[in-house]
């Protein structure tokens, strides 16, 4: 093999900083989701949405559970009541 | 990053929105357990039917959405009359918009994904409030109010501002719930355990729900399930055998059989899906002779293509119908051109009969798919070309694609057999998104198959739920063997 072209030179350094750009490129590109920034999230199949922690209010899960059921009875009751006062009044 | 973004108005709102703390430590099995159940049972608690409606509301609502309805959990006349539909969206949206690079935004950095969820959620109770107006003031309520007749002129400003006000919060606690699960205290996602919960529960209630039901128009009475009502109605009478078993299979105010039929032939051929895959022989670059398969599934994307295609069907129907019914009344024509309805007598379904939203919703019935050959297709074409371009995209995004399970290749020292390390990605990328999209092809064409048939979204609800379902399972499967029988629960089985 005699290339005329001496090793090393203008060409290679331009190759090499071609590769080196491109790795740098795969490397320092944002992560398109938060599963593949290593923070959990939605995975193919899985549609998630919240999984990190932010610094606002911050409840305890049984907290928000209570919350529901009460929000619940608070309904279930106001029917009750829509009933109630409906048989004295109409009846 | 300069300029305006929108995560920086996100960051106004963040120190007022709730937000679920992570678990301090691992939660365990049975712990995981009983918050997967209790959050399950909150919210199918949460049907129950508004406070301010009539009693027989979830009769008499004249409902254009009764064909989306089994897909996102949205239950008529009652709190859940948003369903999942606006977390869901607003999950996509942002989702897709990150990883379309539409969105600037640099999820690598904590504050960034932090902006980025309470964006989710924002837009989730943004939505919600919409949708509710937009129910409200849409006249879809009109009628049913409760104390108050068709016919009277006055508007119920209270009893609608108290529907408007349970719908949102109630869009706002499902939100908090899902993110209970998503937040490592029950298996899986939040979203897709409530699919999973709607539709097993609506299929056993579709078959015998024992609610006796009067009929909206008529002065009958009818079991609510449909097989309940061909027992029923079986008499020991030869003539008229027919005509019942004719009625239970073609009913269209309640579910009826042929309904049931598509779900069950659904369900056999997504259990027959799912284990469709290829199986990648591995090998260890440490140890000499550990070998070992990686499979890569048909369904790579899940249930997810699917949700996504009718997701982006049920808000154009939503937003059309609520824009139609506020441009009615100043530009009557552009109305007409979004849509129009017409009462089935029968169902009390609004049904669209022109319009572009017409092109948009399924046909009631073979017959009327067959009748309506453009709509049809265009109807048919609509969630193939959705689905499968979402497949394609999400295998590319959501942190499965060729370049991530390379790169976990390479943590972990393992490699294809008979490959080089530098050709897994070209190896994954020439097989994953090519099953992505072929499985949700498949998908989409059995939920559009069951849809021409009459199944009313039944079929649709029916594939998400089972194919989530078995998601969630996988999930538990693998917690459970890695508790190594430190359950209380196991060991009580």
């Amino acid at each position: 093999m005699s290339s005329s072209a001496a090793p090393g030179g203008l060409r290679s350094v331009a190759k090499r900083k071609n590769a080196a750009d491109k790795k740098a490129s795969a490397n320092n590109s944002a992560p398109l989701s938060t599963r593949s920034a290593g923070a959990g999230g939605s995975s193919a199949t899985m549609l998630k949405l919240f999984t990190d922690e932010t610094q606002g209010l911050n409840l305890d899960p049984l907290v928000v559970l209570f919350l529901a059921v009460g929000f619940i009875f608070s309904v279930i009751i106001l029917h009750v009541f829509a009933k109630v006062t409906g048989r004295f009044t109409s009846s | 990053m300069s300029g305006f973004r929108l995560l920086d108005l996100v960051k106004l709102f963040l120190p007022v929105l709730p937000e679920i703390e992570l678990p301090l430590e691992k939660v365990s099995l049975d712990e995981k357990i009983i918050y997967t159940v209790i959050g399950g049972l909150v919210f199918l608690f949460s049907q129950l039917p508004l406070y301010g409606l009539a009693g027989d509301a979830n009769l008499r609502i004249k409902d254009p959405f009764f064909f989306q309805r089994s897909i996102f959990a949205m239950e008529k006349g009652t709190l859940l009359e948003l369903g999942l539909l606006p977390i869901i969206t607003s999950a996509f949206l942002w989702q897709l918009a990150a990883g379309t690079r539409r969105l600037k935004v640099n999820l690598a950095l904590r504050s960034e994904r932090e902006l980025f969820q309470a964006g989710q959620k924002l837009t989730g109770l943004v939505l919600s409030i919409i949708y509710a107006l937009g129910f409200v003031s849409s006249g879809y309520y009109s009628g049913v109010i409760r104390d108050q007749s068709e016919f009277d002129n006055v508007i119920p400003y209270g009893s609608l501002f108290m529907i408007f006000v349970q719908i949102v919060s109630t869009s706002f606690i499902i939100s908090l719930l899902a993110e209970i699960f998503d937040k490592g205290y029950g298996f899986g996602s939040g979203l897709l355990c409530f699919l999973a919960l709607q539709a097993a529960t609506n299929f056993v209630k579709d078959f015998i729900g024992l609610e006796v039901i009067q009929l909206p128009n008529s002065n009958k009475l009818d079991s609510f399930g449909s097989f309940v009502s061909l027992v029923r109605s079986v008499k020991f009478d030869l003539s008229k055998l027919h005509s019942s078993v004719w009625n239970s299979f073609t009913r269209a105010q309640l579910p009826n059989l042929t309904q049931f039929y598509i779900s069950l032939i659904t369900i056999l051929i997504v259990i027959g899906l799912q284990n469709f895959r290829i199986e990648i022989p591995i090998r260890s670059t440490k140890v000499r002779g550990m070998n070992n398969i990686f499979p890569i599934r048909l369904l790579y994307t899940g249930a997810l293509p699917i949700v996504f295609a009718y997701t982006v069907i049920a808000n154009i129907q939503l937003l059309g119908f609520f824009s139609s019914s506020i441009l009615k009344n100043y530009y009557p024509q552009v109305s007409k051109l979004v849509g129009q309805w017409e009462v089935n007598a029968n169902t009390f379904n609004l049904v669209a009969t022109s319009g572009v939203l017409y092109y948009l919703s399924p046909p009631t019935s073979l017959f009327g798919a067959l009748l309506s050959p453009i709509k049809t297709i265009i109807y048919s074409s609509f969630v193939l070309i959705l689905s499968a371009w979402f497949a394609n995209k999400w295998s590319m995004i959501s942190g499965s694609s060729p370049s991530d399970i390379s790169k976990q290749f390479k943590e972990q020292a393992i490699s294809i057999t008979g490959k080089r390390d530098v050709s897994i990605v070209k190896e994954f990328s020439r097989i994953i998104p090519v099953a992505a999209v072929s499985g949700a092809f498949s998908l989409a064409v059995l939920a559009v198959a069951g849809d021409l048939l009459g199944g009313l979204g039944k079929g649709v609800s029916t594939i998400v739920g089972l194919i989530s379902a078995f998601t969630i399972l996988e999930e538990f499967m693998i917690e459970f063997q890695q508790s190594g029988g430190s359950s209380q629960f196991a060991n009580a089985f």
